[in-house]
């Protein structure tokens, strides 16, 4: 019996002293630590990851194709959709009159940007801890991180002006105490700038890797940059001066990039939307790069524009960003060949008949999908009205440069929508052109700007090929000529100032610019009210729409992230 | 075929034992009341009887054996056979057990011992319910437990707290399964309520403190039955049918045309551009109102015949809701002999819920087996369960939406099926990217989440001296996860897939826990004392792999195996762990009988938490006092219990992920995006598109040194009582408690970047409150035995300190914090009705999108703006009260209990309002818009129907806070027992039938300003619904 006893007294106190401390050791599993990151290997990795960001967006906060925040609000197109309530904080940043401080994709998107902000500050402060000789890459790195930071810093500034500028000084932890008022807006816009101005001097003209940031694109982004910086805006976001300093400063960026010898327009001006001339082709500067069959579910799409397919069987769902009858009247051109800047929108271009009776700028078809008309180049795939999902509400028409053919390699069904693995470009060289065209025209140099909208302006005239029905006829009446002074019109500089921005308007329609191209020139309140003055006789829904002067030209600092800084986050103006 | 087979076995065993013995017989009496007793039961060792409804009864037995009589509430008897004549036996009355124990935590301790706020549930309330997990059988039963479950047939979605909520991550308790630990719900629900031997809750941190890091939100301690001395086989087999009966009244194809009229006219816009789906004849009225007169839909939809869709009326909750069924059975069986005991269980269960192509399913299987050897000095054993459940999971359409909600909101004009046959989906103008909901559940009605798991423990017991009891046992919790679901290809209207795919889901859960405990027990004289010291390890890993291949050639289930596609293939899996290590130590005292005294200290480390923190310690003291044993209590009859108890106690909570303290980096390739926005680490920086990605990392959480253990300190003071020999028997429990350093993942300033999430350690929460139960039980001298209970607990909490760190984590805004209110307080916008004349507009306070007929919200702060700062508090999300009341009868062979449970003070946040209130121009709502104002009916508080929401009424304001207050007749049960005679005439020791109901019906506040506008207060928002069910059964021993 004894034996026993002793066994168990045995067994009891050694279990009970068998489990040392060590027994809690826990290694986070698929996981890597901080200190791990910081090799080579890691931090390229983390700049990968900085890349990735530039395509981290989707319909909730599309930041890679702006269209909620600048083709809806800037008149370009209505909302579309199922019905006025759905996604129904387009609806609000349609109308702004609706645009309160809660709107939870606000808050969305002002998360989403600085998350690529903090990113590339991962990334460089982790590339500061090695040693050139550890990590030869180190400044071109240094410069491709400091150009994402740039650019998430830009939208942000376009978008909300008053923002907290957020550098790799600050560690992660005191991020949350930066201030939105500290800095001027000039402050800014500088901090912006530097941070192009180090990649311009610290990369190289031409990268292996295509999608990689160069001393190129980050010298058009810094031409921007300086673009946008000249209109100097006092607190409620009126144009106080043009800063005469900065616009040549974008003139000799852009003379850099133009003279680099490394971009031209493509030969058609759809090449740019139209897999696979889209990807990283001679007219493209700087572009998010997307994929398909790479490993992933369904690929690394573009899914900002997941919505805007139209309703025809072989897409269907779900018609958003329906281009508005301003727009499509907007590619009217007269007898010349010329737009019509002052009149294109007293008749509108509806029926098939109107697109032969009036002249019409080609970029139209490249743009909006007219009902009668090819879609996205394929002749015998005809555009109709009810590809539009509420015709009453939102009339007929449909978006094109965002949508891959349904043939395409590129094109994929997710769920209920659609993504596209096309690159969609952030910065392409016809911008580049016009950017230099408008700082010239502010200086008074209109007559150098000429040449550079006409050079627009023929390969615009040009891009018909695609434009065909299947028996080879043409779609419209394309008619589009080069402004020629003293002949069809006289190149004051307020005409020329006139053609610059309608030209830009139809160049870039439908891409989400035309809004901030507006608040950058100071036109917004005048020229989105008068849209809507138009627009809400042929569309109801706008009859409450009103742009509120210096309030609208910027979304509220979300009123979560003041909440979250208790209070140390100022708020916009007037709001 | 199998329960055939056993039930056979069962009968001839039951037929062996009939050989050589003689019947006697008798009849049993109360001794107070001189009437006979019906139901007493009568067991010799082999066998066991109950008399009849005259209280009479016969038995197999020999002379020299024994029989016992035992009768709830009676003092039982046992007598020695010494001859077969008539017997008359006479029970007096005791209703006091004293020597009821209950497990309290790696021991056993007398009921009347217990110092800490402990419920006891009565198993034999929730033995038949034939709800699909134990959790929703225990709604309203135990005072301060507060349960919510919805109807799925695998028992729904669940909430239970104990004593309300504190901290804000996993609310679970922990659950104490024949000694074993989990904190897994599955686990729980798996065991067949009729093998629980006893079922308890320590509530108070007094009771709990003995599990230390894991007690916080209190711990439910289940035993298992084991083999009795007798051969038994017991039987428990029930039908039920589930009804639904909460059908949402929705709009049909008519009233819907005359909405969607109404909003247009109300938006002065053409009622033609609005209604796709519709044409309108209507007319003006002298006064310049427009009048419909007639609503046409369209015959087809899409507008052409050739689309096969005709306009139809379809009533979506008809088509996907019908009449459910469960069927039960359970058999076990229970031997014993004079060293070993075996308990062994099957049971099955198949639930086939309300809803078209849900099931749920469960086959268990137990075995408890114990030996003791070495003149009983050791003695080993195992208690072991495995279940093996198929469950069909929730399922979505396209587009991700939720199909109980699709159900209640698709287009009553859109056609189950095209004029062809086949399934009709949105076309045309006029819907929302929804697809037809039953044809979404028809194509994934193979789909399918199996779960096998093993639970139990093996242990070993020994007394190498006198009075010192040492047991080890590993106990064991694995599950074997097996999720199926494909996604056939499809086009109805303009939606499709066209590429189909299968998704396979695998994780295993391997968990075990070694606890060692040393009991040692002594009397000296009036001093009893008892001394436990144990050590616990605990390891738990769980492991997940997930897999998508695309493109499948044929669409047959047996065709969906991984290897069979040709498409896309993509894998994924994680795996995470922790372990935990305790020592503990617990001493009671008593002296006499009167005082006793208890101290618990525990020690527990674990991988959770920082290094920094790793190690807790959680002590409590505990105190008694039996008054009634006290001279001057003994001399009062009508007192026949009275006990105070005091305790004090801390408790822990370590309910976080088990990597929350590591800030880590991860790679995110983008397999999980499921199409949404992607917050992938990987990027085609070479443009090549069509090769694998290069792929870097991205943060996944901010890592914390010093996060540690939340900690809950709690008083109990209560009292137990019993009067008139414990015909009026209750109790009271008062408790305060403060829960400190509460986890939370807040969330964080956006500059800091995204995966910069972090768990800390932040506020503290007060909670007071208490509990009483009541009851009082008597029998009749007509026979009749009655007993009716009444539980009710109440409570309330508040955040008393909030460092700034944590405070976005909670409802508020810049101005109002959540100091001073419970968590769980809703936080919005007041409605101050709507405006009635454009004077009204104008005069108001600046409002984005106000208007006539739109609802006004009140400018709290007066500054002349509807802003975030016009926010304030709107109710509260928990109950001020929850209680339960039941009443049993027990008449000659009939036995009925009824079970009520409600919950008052609480407020809900009916979301489900957003849509039966306000129109949505692609799906249904619900027809009390019908009633929406029109400047003709201004009385309305429902705001004027519009096409647009151009007010943001979906915001979070009063209009969606109603009285969640019901009472629910949760179950109501008519049971009779066949007569002994006649039982035996069928070889049976007992036979009971049953009908049973549950979830009869629910009294809440239909009308009033606080009314609740849907149908059930206890399921706010939209949720699978609970069925009403009715089960016939019957319970059969051998």
């Amino acid at each position: 019996m004894k034996k026993y006893q002793i066994l168990f007294l045995l067994t009891f106190f050694l279990t009970l002293f068998s489990c040392s401390k060590s027994f809690l050791d826990y290694t986070p599993k698929g996981k890597v630590s901080d200190d791990q990151l910081n090799t080579t290997v890691n931090v390229d990795g983390m700049c990968i990851a900085a890349y990735a960001s530039l395509g981290n967006d989707d319909w909730s906060v599309p930041f890679v194709h702006t269209w909620p925040w600048g083709s809806v609000r800037g008149g370009d197109a209505y909302k579309g959709g199922g019905s006025v309530g759905d996604q129904g904080w387009i609806d609000n940043m349609e109308k702004f009159n609706l645009v309160t401080v809660d709107i939870a994709s606000i808050n969305t998107l002002w998360i989403a940007l600085y998350e690529g902000i903090a990113r590339a500050n991962d990334a460089i402060q982790r590339i500061n801890k090695l040693s050139a000789t550890e990590y030869p890459n180190k400044n071109i790195r240094l410069g491709e991180m400091r150009f994402i930071r740039g650019h998430f810093h830009f939208l942000l500034k376009t978008i909300f002006k008053n923002i907290p500028y957020i550098d790799d000084v600050v560690t992660q932890n005191e991020r949350g105490k930066v201030d939105n008022s500290t800095l001027t807006d000039i402050q800014l816009w500088n901090k912006i700038e530097a941070d192009f101005q180090f990649a311009i001097d610290n990369l190289p003209v031409s990268q292996s890797d295509v999608g990689r940031a160069n001393k190129m694109s980050a010298t058009a982004y810094f031409a921007k940059v300086n673009l946008y910086k000249a209109y100097e805006q006092d607190k409620n976001n009126q144009i106080t001066a043009i800063n005469t300093t900065t616009l040549n400063k974008v003139i000799a960026a852009c003379d850099v990039v133009i003279n680099s010898g490394k971009y031209s327009l493509e030969s058609d001006f759809g090449n740019n939307w139209l897999y696979p001339f889209s990807e990283n082709n001679k007219e493209s500067v700087f572009s998010v790069q997307y994929s398909i069959n790479d490993g992933t579910t369904n690929g690394r799409l573009n899914m900002s524009s997941a919505l805007n397919y139209n309703m025809a069987s072989t897409y269907g769902c779900c018609s958003f960003h329906a281009p508005s009858q301003n727009l499509v009247n907007s590619f009217k051109t007269d007898i010349n060949g010329l737009p019509l800047p002052d009149t294109y929108n007293d008749l509108s271009m509806k029926d098939s008949i109107d697109f032969w009776t009036n002249g019409v700028d080609p970029r139209l078809d490249h743009t909006v999908g007219v009902p009668t008309h090819p879609f996205k180049y394929m002749p015998t795939f005809i555009a109709q009205k009810t590809w539009q999902r509420v015709p009453a509400i939102y009339g007929q028409f449909t978006p094109m440069k965002e949508i891959a053919q349904y043939t395409s390699p590129a094109f994929k069904k997710v769920g209920a929508f659609f993504g596209s693995a096309t690159n969609w470009a952030i910065i392409k060289y016809d911008e580049v052109l016009l950017w230099k065209a408008e700082a010239l025209i502010e200086l008074g140099r209109e007559n150098e700007a000429l040449p550079i909208i006409n050079l627009v302006r023929a390969r615009a005239a040009a891009s018909i090929g695609m434009l065909k029905y299947s028996n080879g006829n043409l779609v419209a009446n394309y008619r589009c000529k080069p402004y020629v002074d003293g002949t069809n019109i006289t190149w004051s500089n307020v005409n020329a100032r006139k053609a610059l921005r309608h030209e830009r308007r139809l160049e870039f329609a439908m891409e989400g610019q035309y809004f901030f191209d507006l608040v950058r020139w100071g036109v917004a309140s005048q020229q989105i009210n008068q849209y809507f003055s138009v627009e809400k006789t042929r569309v109801p829904n706008l009859a409450s729409a009103k742009f509120t002067l210096g309030r609208d030209e910027y979304l509220p600092i979300p009123i979560n992230q003041i909440t979250l800084t208790a209070g140390l986050l100022k708020q916009n103006p007037n709001w | 075929m199998k329960r055939c087979f056993l039930l056979l076995l069962g009968i001839h065993l039951t037929l062996l034992s009939y050989s050589q013995q003689n019947i006697i017989s008798g009849i049993v009496v109360s001794k107070s009341l001189g009437i006979p007793l019906s139901g007493v039961s009568i067991t010799s060792p082999s066998k066991s009887v109950t008399t009849d409804s005259i209280g009479k009864f016969s038995i197999m037995t020999k002379i020299g054996e024994s029989l016992s009589f035992s009768f709830i509430g009676m003092k039982s008897m046992k007598i020695d056979i010494k001859s077969f004549s008539i017997l008359k036996i006479e029970l007096s009355d005791d209703l006091v057990n004293l020597n009821e124990v209950v497990v309290t935590g790696y021991q056993v301790q007398r009921k009347i011992d217990l110092t800490g706020a402990v419920s006891i549930v009565k198993t034999s309330d929730i033995s038949n319910i034939p709800a699909s997990n134990l959790i929703t059988s225990l709604q309203g039963r135990i005072p301060g437990v507060f349960i919510e479950a919805d109807g799925r047939p695998n028992g729904g979605q669940r909430r239970l707290l104990i004593r309300g909520l504190s901290t804000l991550g996993n609310t679970n308790p922990l659950f104490v399964i024949d000694g074993v630990s989990t904190l897994n719900q599955q686990t729980f629900q798996n065991i067949d309520p009729s093998l629980i031997e006893s079922l308890q809750v320590l509530k108070d941190a007094a009771a709990g403190s003995i599990y230390g890091a894991r007690a916080s939100n209190g711990v439910i301690i289940v035993t298992t039955k084991q083999g009795k001395e007798k051969m038994q086989i017991r039987l428990n087999t029930s039908y039920g049918i589930d009804a639904f009966t909460d059908k949402l009244p929705v709009l049909n194809v008519m009233e819907r045309g005359r909405a969607l009229w109404q909003a247009a006219i109300n938006d002065k816009i053409n009622p033609a551009q609005n209604a796709p789906l519709y044409s309108y004849v209507s007319h003006l009225d002298p006064n310049g109102v427009a009048i419909l007169d007639q609503v046409i839909p369209v015959p087809w939809i899409g507008g052409l015949e050739s689309l096969k869709t005709p306009g139809a009326n379809t009533d979506w909750q008809d088509v996907i809701f019908h009449n459910g069924t469960i069927k039960s059975t359970e058999l076990n069986v229970s031997v014993a002999g004079k060293h070993s005991s075996g308990l062994f269980g099957f049971s099955y269960l198949d639930n086939q819920g309300i809803m078209s192509y849900m099931q749920f399913q469960k086959y268990s299987g137990r075995v408890n087996t114990s030996f003791s050897f070495l003149n009983d000095k050791v003695k080993i054993g195992e208690n072991m369960q495995i279940s093996y459940t198929r469950n069909t999971p929730d399922r979505t359409d396209l587009g991700g939406s939720d199909l109980v909600n699709l159900s209640r909101f698709e287009q009553p004009i859109l056609p189950v099926y095209l004029t062809d046959g086949s399934w009709s989906g949105p076309i045309g103008a006029g819907f929302s990217d929804r697809n037809n909901p039953l044809h979404m559940l028809t194509i994934y009605k193979d789909n399918v989440d199996k779960t096998m798991n093993l639970f139990g423990n093996i242990y070993a017991e020994a007394k190498p001296i006198k009075d010192l009891l040492i047991r080890s046992s590993i106990g064991l919790d694995y599950s074997d996860g097996y999720n199926f679901a494909m996604f056939p290809n499809f086009s109805t209207g303009f939606l499709s897939r066209t590429i189909n795919s299968l998704k396979i889901d695998q994780s295993h859960r391997f968990n075990w826990v070694w606890s060692t405990t040393a009991n040692y027990t002594k009397t000296f004289g009036l001093h009893n004392l008892n001394l436990l010291v144990g050590t616990e390890a605990l390891k738990n890993d769980y492991i997940t792999l997930g897999a998508i291949k695309e493109g499948f050639a044929i669409e047959d289930i047996n065709y969906y195996v991984l290897g069979a596609g040709t498409g896309n293939q993509t894998n994924s899996g994680d795996q995470t762990g922790n372990q935990l290590l305790s020592y503990f130590s617990k001493l009671n005292y008593n002296y006499s009988d009167k005082y006793i005294l208890a101290f618990t200290v525990r020690q527990d480390g674990s991988s959770r938490f920082g290094l920094n923190n790793q190690f807790g310690i959680f002590p409590s003291a505990s105190a008694g006092w039996r008054l009634k044993n006290e001279s001057f209590f003994k001399k009062i009859d009508m007192l026949s219990n009275f006990k105070l108890r005091a305790g004090w106690g801390v408790v822990g909570n370590q309910e976080i992920g088990d990597e929350s303290s590591y800030g880590v980096y991860a790679t995110n390739y983008g397999t999980l995006s499921g199409g949404r926005r992607n917050i992938g680490s990987a990027y085609d920086i070479r443009g090549v598109n069509g090769s694998t990605l290069p792929s870097g990392y991205t943060q996944v959480r901010r890592g914390n040194p010093d996060l540690k253990w939340e900690s809950t300190t709690e008083t109990n003071i209560g009292a137990d009582f019993g009067f008139l020999n414990e015909k009026i028997f209750g109790s009271f429990d008062y408790f305060n408690r403060r829960t400190t350093d509460i986890l939370i993942t807040p969330p964080y300033v956006a500059t800091i970047g995204a995966g910069a999430s972090q768990v800390q350690n932040g506020a503290t929460v007060d909670n007071k409150g208490f509990e009483f139960t009541f009851g009082y039980r008597d029998n009749t001298q007509s026979g009749l035995a009655y007993s009716i209970g009444f539980n009710v607990g109440a409570f309330r909490d508040q955040v008393i300190y909030i460092p700034l760190s944590v405070i976005s984590g909670y409802p508020g805004n810049i101005e109002k914090t959540i100091l001073g209110h419970s968590p769980q307080e809703m936080f919005g916008y007041i409605v101050q009705g709507l405006f009635q004349t454009s004077d009204e507009v104008l005069a108001s306070a600046t409002q984005a999108g106000k208007g006539i007929g739109r609802i006004r919200f009140k400018d709290l702060n007066g500054d002349g703006k509807i802003d975030p700062l016009d926010q304030t508090w709107l109710g509260n999300q928990l109950p001020k009260a929850e209680f339960g009341m039941n009443i049993g009868l027990n008449y000659k062979g009939f036995d009925f209990m009824l079970f009520a449970q409600g919950i008052y003070g609480r407020m809900v946040n009916n979301g489900i309002k957003s849509q039966t209130d306000f129109l949505n121009t692609g799906m249904n709502n619900g027809t009390r818009l019908l009633n929406a104002w029109t400047p003709q009916n201004t009385t309305s508080t429902i705001p004027m129907l519009s096409n647009a929401n151009s007010n943001n009424e979906n915001r979070m304001s009063s209009y969606y806070v109603e009285s969640g207050d019901y009472l629910k007749i949760r179950s109501a049960e008519l049971g009779y027992t066949l007569p002994q005679k006649i039982a035996e005439r069928a070889h049976l020791t007992t036979l009971r039938v049953f009908v049973l109901g549950t979830n009869l019906f629910t009294i809440f506040n239909k009308s009033g300003s606080n009314a609740y506008t849907a149908q059930d207060p206890s399921l706010p928002g939209s949720i699978y619904p609970q069925p009403r069910n009715v089960t016939f059964g019957l319970n059969v021993t051998f």
